[in-house]
């Protein structure tokens, strides 16, 4: 019994078994991380991913958060819907047409710029977003 | 009969005697009572008995609080003419915005959306709406009705006061001619009561609710790809829909 919690235990440290992420609501199961430390989705399709990049240059939240803004309004042709304050972040919530919702939290530390994204198909995505706003309210960088 | 005649001229002339005159002040866009003037630092010309308390209600009291003041009924209307990519998605957010402080949309016409919102409420929506565009035009108005509002109330309650005495001068008449003609007076003294009362119950509902008129316009298409800012930064190009939703069996 001792030996398969170690087991399974060093197989997800090794990513072999995706874990979930403290705080991840219910509806959410973990699944390939891919190139995020962590991605979940929940049965209607939504998405939620946790990637940090080390910081190379000295940006402040702002700067990562006007950056975001106008790559995915003026670059990418996304739609902006609406900003919100978070504790050391900002939440930045798009449209990408009439198909889909991205959502897109930057958080800025001394070492770090940490970026929580979640998305997918506009009605799942209203379905699941007062869930994940309020996970990723409470998420510390 | 020229007695009556008398009477009743009296008791009009008493009821309409006391009629305070109406008053009603308009503030400028953005401004709302001579408070808030002075919080918002365009200083009115300051009475001697205000100018200490103006300076403390500048640097403690939280707009809602100067909003909602007991004494004063002021009507505050605002406008937004909002810039968006996304009208869909913006009316979706107001209609938000209105109920999350128990407001409503009241009316659609096209790209303009009336909005009722609980008066102590009205600056938070409008700043909450604000942030779902660029804002092309902002309009704020406060109405001071305090004067008018406290007028109407006392006409109010003359004219009730002047049925009460016209039902009674009815039960008095001798005959037919005179009970008509009393009668006739009362008629009209109860229209004027329910005039006063509609009016009284429309200006209560404009203090309690705050109109906020939003026009959206749907910004251009989005800016071509050659205009566009190209960041050389490896965080934001690791984001996205394509790359977050390409999940693979494992």
């Amino acid at each position: 019994m001792k030996r398969t919690a170690i087991l399974l235990l060093t197989l997800a440290a090794c990513g072999g078994i995706p874990m979930k992420p403290d705080g991840c609501p219910a509806e959410f199961v973990a699944v390939d991380r891919g190139p995020y430390e962590w991605r979940v989705m929940s049965a209607r399709g939504t998405v939620v991913a946790r990637r940090e990049f080390r910081k190379q240059r000295d940006e402040t939240l702002d700067f990562v958060a006007t950056v975001t803004r106008r790559e995915f309004e003026e670059a990418r042709g996304y739609a902006f819907v609406k900003e919100e304050q978070l504790v050391n972040g900002t939440a930045m919530l798009f449209s990408a047409g009439d198909a889909a919702s991205y959502l897109v939290a930057v958080f800025v530390t001394d070492a770090a710029i940490i970026t929580v994204e979640a998305g997918g198909p506009k009605e799942a995505f209203e379905t699941d977003e007062a869930a994940i706003r309020a996970w990723i309210a409470k998420m510390k960088p | 009969m020229m007695r009556l005649g008398v009477i009743l001229l009296a008791l009009t002339t008493a009821a309409c005697g006391s009629y305070a005159p109406s008053m009603k002040r308009d503030f400028a866009p953005g401004i709302t009572s001579e408070s808030q003037r002075r919080h918002a630092g365009l200083e009115m010309p300051p009475t001697e008995a205000d100018s200490t308390r103006a300076v403390a209600v500048r640097h403690t009291v939280a707009p809602e609080v100067l909003l909602t003041e007991a004494d004063r009924k002021i009507i505050f209307n605002g406008g937004l003419m909002l810039q968006v990519a996304d009208a869909d998605a913006a009316e979706k957010e107001i209609r938000r915005a209105a109920e999350a402080v128990k407001g409503w949309i009241h009316k659609i016409d096209g790209p303009t959306f009336t909005l009722r919102i609980p008066a102590a409420q009205f600056m938070a929506t409008m700043e909450t709406v604000a942030k779902l565009g660029r804002v092309l035009d902002r309009k704020i108005a406060g109405t001071d009705v305090t004067e008018e509002y406290k007028d109407l109330q006392l006409r109010l309650e003359n004219a009730e006061k002047l049925r009460t005495r016209i039902s009674a001068l009815l039960e008095k008449t001798k005959d037919v001619k005179e009970a008509l003609e009393v009668e006739r007076e009362l008629s009209r003294v109860t229209e004027e009561v329910e005039r006063l009362k509609g009016k009284l119950n429309a200006m209560n509902d404009a203090v309690t609710y705050s109109t906020v008129v939003v026009t959206l316009q749907r910004s251009a298409a989005p800016a071509k790809a050659a205009a566009a800012p190209r960041y050389p930064f490896a965080w934001v190009r690791a984001l996205g829909l394509e790359s977050l939703m390409d999940v693979r069996e494992r």
